[in-house]
């Protein structure tokens, strides 16, 4: 696949690319939160359904320019924990088909 | 000299005021202003070429030609060229390196004096997008603003959420955007719930639309989600994908959000990376 390597955000887990297939930049935003699982619901005696909260996500990375720096270089709006470069292959996207029923 | 007329000859060889006397150009340089050439791009990789001519006060034509490169992230680009005394006859601006397609590059070109942050603008000619084979030009060209025109058309995949996190894309800074279109698949754990997205707009603070086809997905399900101008409130007799519209003729401002809000969503639930086309500007 065309454009940079993928990266994946340490704030939200993400996983994009900084320079897509058509050469255009991307700039990556945190959404605000994230739901985490907090077990079986009780009230479900088939033990299926699971209870969820929704937790905002701390140090969100923002690389929209915030505007240059001395020396002309951009600079972003926050850098949030960082990015890394994905070596897992089992995280980059695949290509997307049709839904299918399980 | 031959070509010019008598009272104009005598003009410049006795450099008497021209008030009055016809000239070759209204734009006379005294050799304290320079071309500038600012620029705005979303395209890595481009070179522009601006060339031109002035005609001097000895009567000699002088073609000129400097390269300008655009910075690929919306941020502002200068060049400036110095030029001589003269009449300047005409310019053009055009792209010789690189690819793009139309609105990727937007050029404004000004007479200025002094250089830098203390440069005086004496003059805007004019200012337009550029192509490979449309060039910018001066004079005779209408100055188009960077919001204007057909606008540069993007498709773009965004960020694949991690599991639990909802879809945000975000409008970049400088830029103005019409959404077109927009298609992601949202893949249901286990987990028995009854998931509903909903697309929302909003201008990263207050939300200014919201959609949604009101369709249950429930658990280990995967189903596209597509939203389109024009499109209609449908989903397969299979439910495999679900479309609704988006407002026509939207447009989002720089940081305004295009995000996912999925009711019932689980802690593993995924969506993919969207796609998404828009039409972009640049708001400068």
């Amino acid at each position: 696949m065309a454009g940079s390597d993928f990266v994946e955000c340490a704030a939200c887990g993400g996983v994009y690319q900084c320079v897509l297939a058509d050469g255009l930049e991307y700039y990556h935003v945190c959404p605000p939160s994230r739901i985490l699982d907090d077990g079986p619901d009780p009230k479900d005696a088939t033990g299926a359904a699971r209870l969820t909260r929704r937790v905002a996500i701390d140090n969100r990375r923002d690389e929209n320019i915030a505007g240059l720096d001395a020396k002309g270089h951009p600079i972003i709006k926050s850098e949030g924990l960082g990015i890394a470069v994905v070596t897992d292959v089992a995280k980059l996207p695949q290509p997307q088909t049709a839904g299918e029923l399980s | 000299m031959p070509g010019l007329d008598a009272p104009l000859q005598e003009s410049i060889a006795g450099r008497r005021s021209l008030l009055g006397l016809s000239s070759p150009s209204p734009w006379f340089l005294t050799g304290e202003e320079l071309l500038r050439i600012t620029t705005v791009g979303n395209t890595a990789g481009l070179t522009l070429t601006i060339a031109g001519r002035v005609l001097t006060p000895d009567s000699v034509v002088h073609p000129f030609e400097f390269p300008h490169t655009p910075n690929s992230n919306r941020t502002t680009a200068t060049t400036v060229q110095n030029l001589s005394e003269g009449w300047l006859l005409g310019i053009e601006v055009k792209v010789t390196g690189g690819t793009l397609s139309f609105g990727g590059v937007w050029c404004l070109l000004e007479l200025v004096r002094g250089q830098g942050s203390a440069a005086k603008v004496v003059q805007a000619l004019t200012n337009d997008f550029a192509t490979p084979v449309s060039p910018l030009f001066w004079p005779g060209e209408s100055a188009i603003n960077s919001l204007e025109g057909a606008g540069n058309l993007r498709a773009i995949v965004g960020t694949t959420p991690g599991a639990g996190l909802e879809i945000t894309e975000t409008v970049p800074s400088s830029t103005r955007w019409e959404l077109l279109a927009f298609l992601s698949t949202l893949t249901t754990a286990v987990a028995v719930a009854n998931r509903v997205p909903m697309l929302l707009l909003d201008d990263g603070t207050n939300t200014f639309h919201e959609v949604s086809d009101q369709q249950n997905q429930a658990a280990s399900l995967a189903w596209d989600y597509t939203f389109a101008q024009g499109a209609a409130y449908k989903d397969a007799g299979n439910r495999l994908l679900v479309s609704a519209p988006l407002p026509i003729g939207n447009r989002l401002s720089a940081g305004f959000r295009i995000r996912t809000n999925t009711l019932a969503l689980q802690a593993a639930d995924q969506w993919t990376a969207p796609k998404y086309l828009v039409r972009e500007w640049f708001d400068i």
